[in-house]
């Protein structure tokens, strides 16, 4: 299987994702969980109000197009 | 969400970059104080009815064509709904900028960036050398998943379920 240049960027980030993921749950010392970052970015409304537009914006681009 | 907003305009596609318009004004509106209203409690809802609305919201997808009115209602529908969720006052304190957490941040953010500039520079390259299998963004990847009506289905469950962990509106405190 041959992926193009971009594909394995996203595989990358993937991959990096997953890993800081599990990292957060069994080394949480090294790096905070994911639950707690998105508690603390969550905090304030103005991020809140971002995040839920960025989000929604996600499920408008990729269902009604 | 300004700078989106202009890319979007940029490349002409004009419904996204209203999207981001309003969302960059609705932040800046909430920035300014604009708004006199303010809800002083976090709106809570229990499991059933998110799971319920998470299964109605799978099965019009799942049911009706991609791109047709009804997920257009449904998506329009649940765009006041998860800003209303949001739309709490700030509670406590702000939490402190422990160490540990910044370097939490900036990895994330650094993935998120990758990200961005991949997809970005996909999209380029795509536009440039009129080629986009060599440089596909990750709309084109995903797209003959969403074709399909299971596709669109679990997609939309993902999609949903990751609002519902943002929002988190069964959360006590």
């Amino acid at each position: 299987m041959s992926l193009s240049i971009p594909e394995w960027e996203y595989l990358g980030v993937i991959v990096a994702g997953l890993i800081l993921w599990i990292l957060g749950r069994v080394r949480p010392n090294w790096v905070s969980p994911f639950g707690d970052l998105i508690a603390r970015i969550m905090h304030h409304r103005n991020t809140r109000i971002a995040i839920v537009v960025v989000w929604w914006w996600l499920g408008w681009h990729f269902f009604t197009f | 969400m300004v700078y989106v907003a202009i890319f979007h305009f940029m490349r002409e596609s004009w419904v996204d970059a209203a999207i981001f318009t309003i969302g960059s004004l609705l932040v800046i509106a909430d920035w300014k104080k604009w708004f006199r209203w303010e809800m002083p409690e976090r709106p809570k809802l229990s499991k059933t009815p998110v799971l319920l609305a998470i299964l109605l919201a799978s099965s019009i997808l799942f049911f009706s064509e991609r791109g047709g009115w009804q997920d257009t209602v449904l998506l329009l529908a649940l765009a006041p709904i998860a800003l209303f969720m949001v739309y709490y006052r700030d509670h406590g304190p702000k939490p402190s900028s422990t160490k540990l957490m910044n370097r939490t941040r900036w990895l994330w953010l650094t993935l998120a960036t990758i990200l961005c500039v991949s997809e970005l520079f996909a999209y380029i390259w795509a536009n440039a050398f009129k080629d986009d299998e060599s440089y596909p963004t990750i709309s084109i990847i995903v797209n003959p998943v969403l074709e399909s009506p299971y596709g669109r289905g679990i997609f939309l469950l993902v999609w949903m379920l990751i609002g519902v962990g943002l929002i988190q509106p069964w959360r006590k405190k």
